[in-house]
């Protein structure tokens, strides 16, 4: 039976849920195009990062703070405390290794997700939480069709996040540095930019905007130390993407999101989880620079 | 307790030695001696996903130790419980069960965790028999010829379907949908379901497949929008999803009255979400086979068991003991009410034996744990009952007789 | 006392066993691996089995990653594609184990090239991803092929008959699969001394140097592949017959994950890599589950933190060892020997 508005409803679906994708994958694009190092790990500090508010917000809850001053203090906290585990990461783990071949930096951040898995689950335990939702969940009618408010919202949000990490990439004189440092980092260097220091900001950006991907998605999928397998699947979105393109993230992003949602109105549920993974593939053999990505790979 | 130390520290001593390799030459077998109590080994799901299940479960099992022993333990010796962290993982449950079958203490029950590791043990049952029970109610292990030493303490998910389904025939519902989770555990009676609503005449619109826990809610309500069933039954959650279904469905101004299974009635859920997100799961029902605890007027085993963990904890005990306790708790009865009928028909207690106790288990006062007697069928006991959900005072209460199938 | 190389030709230097002590340690090695079933408990046996068809598996992550570079992150799923099609050929086939272990072997090789194929065209990074992805399809087709892989449920299979003896206690089992694991080190130290073996090395360290000297990179990577997953296939097919009953949850990512941070610790690119990195993942869990013991007295349910903080554990030794000891255990060991044979002349 063809029921357009049920087909329009999945779709719009996809693209919210696009949007987050999006807001996870700048991260790993932002890390790789400051350091060349592909963070398996990012899933696992946007969930770290979910849990640091979930943890601000209940200390506040807990003190009887009306909803606008739960977020007005937790959501910077939340940040700082990703920005620091960004830091921490990239001067213990990554700096060491830096300029060296790639299979020893893929291995620390795989290593990563167990770490930070492991330690999710000892400090906050591995039951499923629901942290505060920033928008409550609300569903309007336009006729009838059904339209999520709190996936609307977080679309938005995400959405505007996007813009301007992105405007300020290009405009902005650390993002005109990390651009520098990206096409030759000796160069960059040579001309004044302070190297590390661009790494360690690209890391902060990446944990700052997954903390806020987390928050965002812990209420529509529940809170748990492997909220970070999405994280995982978002790596289709980068591959898609290009890996270095920062806009094909975001047209990347809403076609997995919209691919996803097809997938499981038309064969059900279960292929949701898949379709991403297939894409990967498909991509990886057909066109391996994604749809915006930079011809430069590695081949053979 | 100083007892249980010294074990661990010995079997660690000696398994790391031989671990190690070079240093295995001259550790000791250890003599044995005639056991002087019952241990029961199990895995809980400690960590994973049904973290806050197992441990709940674990510390309200090792009181009913602490409380059966003070009783004088089963047929005068006392129990000692042994127990290993499976994360709900049955490899790793397996690995668990080999450790203390290999141990020097043989268990005589094992309790398993997950219905994936009732099938991996189901072969090394057969080489080492054990008599075992645990919280999987998958309709596969009701089968005395091909699960021969395993046995499910309440109804199969398929009886809990049939429970379910005449219940919905009883109030003259026709359109229904399942919506379940990707796991072994949601598929387990789909099948069986559809079948049995085609015979009772009751159309089944729907079968939704969700993720077992973080499940993306909105398109599945779509679909359940689209079907528009009158019932919805939710199976093979326990503390997450079920709640958000039912949520938004709520929200999208649905009048779908939502039935559950066992695993998803918990009355800590229902209250946690209830205050969190209001009283949308008002008149949620489902059908579980054994009573709450606050039932416990009817339920003198309960009440015994009230009593012991009020003068343990004093002020701290809630007075209230969680269905996923209940149901662990009622696997060691059953596993004790075989044992002290080996003792007593003068049989070594040895794994068949007590099977043969269990499956002449016939018409058996649980002492309020269930409603009707227990008669053990097919491995199983086929019975349950239909409970509603009232926010106003956060009691699950009955809204059916005790429906044995 | 070793303080020169006495090699005086090619033939010595290439030895499989290199100097006399070597040969000695193996063959103590081997007459203490025989004891061992006689001296332990039936769950320390079933740990060693354990170890023995992680040996298998890691063995052939070795030779992909550690020697070839490709860095793999599907080799769980491939070890469930061999432990499947055991399965499937016994329940569908009922063929014997003797054709069937081969049998397995072949097809999870065609399944490792065919994911292999990628790498045709890309490297590095690519590569990785692209067995990420090949992980979760194989498990998620091992999990709705109802029909063949039984699904969610798994598959029960029959335990292997040789000469009328049933392999299903620990014992047997120790014994049947100890000698194949042995076999299998030995047949990938013999590997390396081949041209095939060098041409991965080859591959690893300058591809595009490699090419120029004759080496066919599509050709060998290819072969690195299948050769990798064929030993992913000798270890999932015994592990069917360890467990008898399988499960597509044991073959998911953590899986892959285990198998890497044992090569990583263990020693990548090292013979002995697999045997310490095989040892290290099976103790760990061990010892916290002793460690939490200690501790359970004080609370009950101290164990909760058993299996996170197994995770953490192995997360933490990657990282370690990545950026302290890349060469793994095994590294260690060699220096450990070095100093000593070395003695009293050693730095």
């Amino acid at each position: 039976m063809f029921d357009p508005i049920f087909l329009i409803e999945n779709s719009i679906t996809g693209l919210f849920s696009g949007g987050i994708y999006a807001l996870i994958g700048l991260g790993v694009v932002f890390i790789f195009r400051a350091t060349k190092v592909f963070n398996f790990a990012h899933g696992a500090v946007m969930m770290f990062g979910a849990y640091f508010y979930l943890t601000f917000s209940e200390i506040l809850i807990s003190f009887g703070s009306p909803n606008w001053l739960i977020f007005l203090i937790s959501l910077p906290l939340t940040f700082t405390a990703s920005a620091l585990l960004g830091m921490i990461i990239e001067k213990f783990l990554m700096r060491p290794m830096m300029g060296q071949h790639p299979f020893p930096l893929i291995m620390i951040t795989i290593g990563l997700i167990s770490v930070l898995e492991g330690a999710a689950a000892m400090i906050w335990t591995p039951a499923a939480q629901y942290p505060k939702p920033l928008f409550p969940l609300n569903i309007d009618f336009i006729g009838s069709l059904a339209i999520n408010r709190q996936m609307l919202f977080s679309f938005i949000l995400a959405i505007i996040i996007f813009l301007i990490i992105s405007i300020l990439f290009v405009r902005s004189r650390s993002g005109v540095a990390i651009r520098a440092t990206a096409t030759d980092q000796s160069t960059a260097a040579l001309m004044g930019i302070n190297v590390s220091g661009v790494f360690s900001l690209s890391w902060i950006i990446a944990c700052v905007t997954g903390s806020l991907a987390g928050i965002l998605l812990a209420p529509l999928n529940s809170l748990t130390p492997t909220l970070g397998i999405v994280g995982l699947s978002v790596i289709s979105v980068v591959i898609l993407g290009g890996l270095d393109s920062i806009i094909g993230v975001l047209i990347a992003a809403f076609i997995i999101g919209w691919v996803e949602s097809m997938a499981s109105h038309f064969f059900g549920g279960q292929y949701k989880e898949i379709v991403p993974y297939i894409i990967v593939l498909l991509i990886i053999i057909i066109k391996p620079h994604g749809l915006m990505g930079t011809r430069q790979i590695d081949r053979l | 307790m100083k007892k249980k130390f010294n074990l661990n520290r010995r079997s660690f001593l000696k398994n790391s030695a031989a671990l190690t390799g070079a240093f295995a030459f001259g550790v000791p077998s250890i003599i044995r001696a005639e056991p002087k109590s019952w241990v029961m080994a199990s895995s809980f799901p400690l960590t994973g996903p049904f973290a806050a299940a197992g441990s709940m479960g674990l510390k309200d099992y090792l009181d009913w130790v602490e409380m059966t022993n003070s009783t004088g333990g089963i047929a005068g010796k006392k129990i000692k419980p042994v127990y290993d962290d499976s994360a709900y993982v049955p490899s790793k449950s397996l690995a668990n069960f080999k450790k203390a079958m290999s141990a020097d203490d043989k268990p005589v029950f094992y309790g398993g965790d997950s219905t994936g590791f009732m099938k991996l043990v189901t072969p090394e049952l057969n080489r080492t028999p054990v008599l075992c029970g645990g919280t999987s109610f998958s309709s596969e292990l009701a089968d005395p010829k091909t699960h021969p030493y395993q046995f499910i303490s309440g109804p199969t998910y398929n009886s809990m379907f049939d429970i379910l389904l005449q219940h919905i025939k009883s109030k003259g519902g026709k359109k229904l949908a399942f919506i379940y989770s990707d796991t072994e555990f949601g598929k387990d009676p789909i099948e069986h379901g559809v079948s049995k609503a085609k015979s009772l005449g009751i159309d089944v619109v729907l079968k939704e497949i969700t993720k077992p826990a973080g499940a993306e809610i909105m398109t599945h309500i779509s679909s359940l929008r689209r079907a528009d069933p009158e019932y919805a039954i939710l199976h093979g959650y326990v503390t997450g999803v079920w709640p958000q279904i039912i949520g938004g469905a709520r929200k999208a101004k649905m009048s779908t009255k939502f039935l559950g299974t066992f695993w998803g009635m918990e009355k800590i859920i229902a209250d946690a979400v209830t205050k969190q997100s209001g009283p949308f799961l008002e008149g949620y029902a489902g059908v579980t086979p054994y009573r709450y605890f606050y039932e416990a007027k009817e339920a003198p085993s309960y009440g015994k068991f009230f009593a012991f963990l009020k003068s343990k904890y004093g002020d701290e005990f809630p007075g209230y003991v969680s269905t996923w306790s209940v149901q662990i708790m009622f696997t060691y009865e059953i596993a004790k009410l075989a044992i002290e009928k080996t003792v007593n028909a003068d049989k070594e207690v040895n794994a068949k034996n007590l099977v043969e106790s269990l499956e002449a288990i016939k018409n058996w006062d649980s002492g309020g744990y269930m409603g009707k007697p227990v008669s053990i069928e097919n491995h199983a006991i086929a019975q349950g009952r239909v409970y509603s959900y009232k926010t106003s005072n956060g009691l699950f209460l009955p809204i059916s007789d005790w429906i044995t199938t | 006392m070793i303080i020169g190389n006495y090699k005086s030709n090619y033939n010595s230097d290439e030895s499989f066993f290199g100097d006399w002590p070597n040969k000695f340690a193996f063959i103590l090695l081997c007459l203490l691996l025989v004891l061992i079933p006689f001296i332990s408990s039936g769950y320390v046996i079933f740990l060693f089995t354990q170890v023995a068809v992680f040996i298998i598996a890691i063995v052939g992550l070795n030779i992909l990653t550690g020697y070839t570079g490709l860095v793999s992150l599907g080799h769980g799923a491939l070890v469930g594609v061999g432990a499947y099609a055991t399965a499937i050929l016994q329940s569908q086939f009922n063929l014997d184990f003797y054709i069937n272990i081969p049998l397995s072997i072949f097809i999870t090789s065609l399944v490792g090239v065919f994911f292999g194929l990628p790498s045709l065209r890309i490297r590095g990074l690519y590569l990785t991803i692209s067995t990420l992805a090949a992980s979760f399809i194989i498990i998620f087709i091992l999990r709705n092929w109802n029909s063949l892989t039984g699904g969610d449920s798994g598959l029960i299979l029959d335990p292997i008959e040789i000469f009328g003896i049933k392999i299903i206690s620990e014992n047997n089992k120790y014994f049947f699969i100890v000698p194949l694991a042995i076999l299998s080190i030995l047949f990938a130290q013999n590997l390396f001394r081949t041209r095939i073996g060098r041409a991965f090395i080859a591959i690893r360290d300058a591809d595009l140097s490699a090419e120029i000297i004759g080496v066919n990179i599509v050709k060998f990577k290819l072969m690195a592949f299948g050769l990798g997953a064929a030993y992913a296939g000798l270890a999932g097919s015994l592990w069917a017959y360890n467990f008898l009953a399988i499960l597509p949850s044991q073959f998911e990512l953590h899986l892959s994950i285990l198998f890497l941070a044992a090569l990583v610790v263990g020693g990548s690119a090292q013979t002995l890599g697999p045997v310490f990195g095989a040892f290290f993942v099976v103790i760990i869990p061990e010892l916290l589950k002793w460690a939490m013991g200690f501790l359970t007295p004080l609370n009950p349910t101290i164990m909760e933190y058993t299996a996170p903080a197994n995770s953490f554990v192995y997360g933490i030794l990657i990282i370690v060892f990545m950026i302290f000891e890349p060469m793994g255990i095994a590294s260690i060991w060699s220096r450990f020997w070095n100093y000593v044979g070395r003695w009293p002349f050693s730095p």
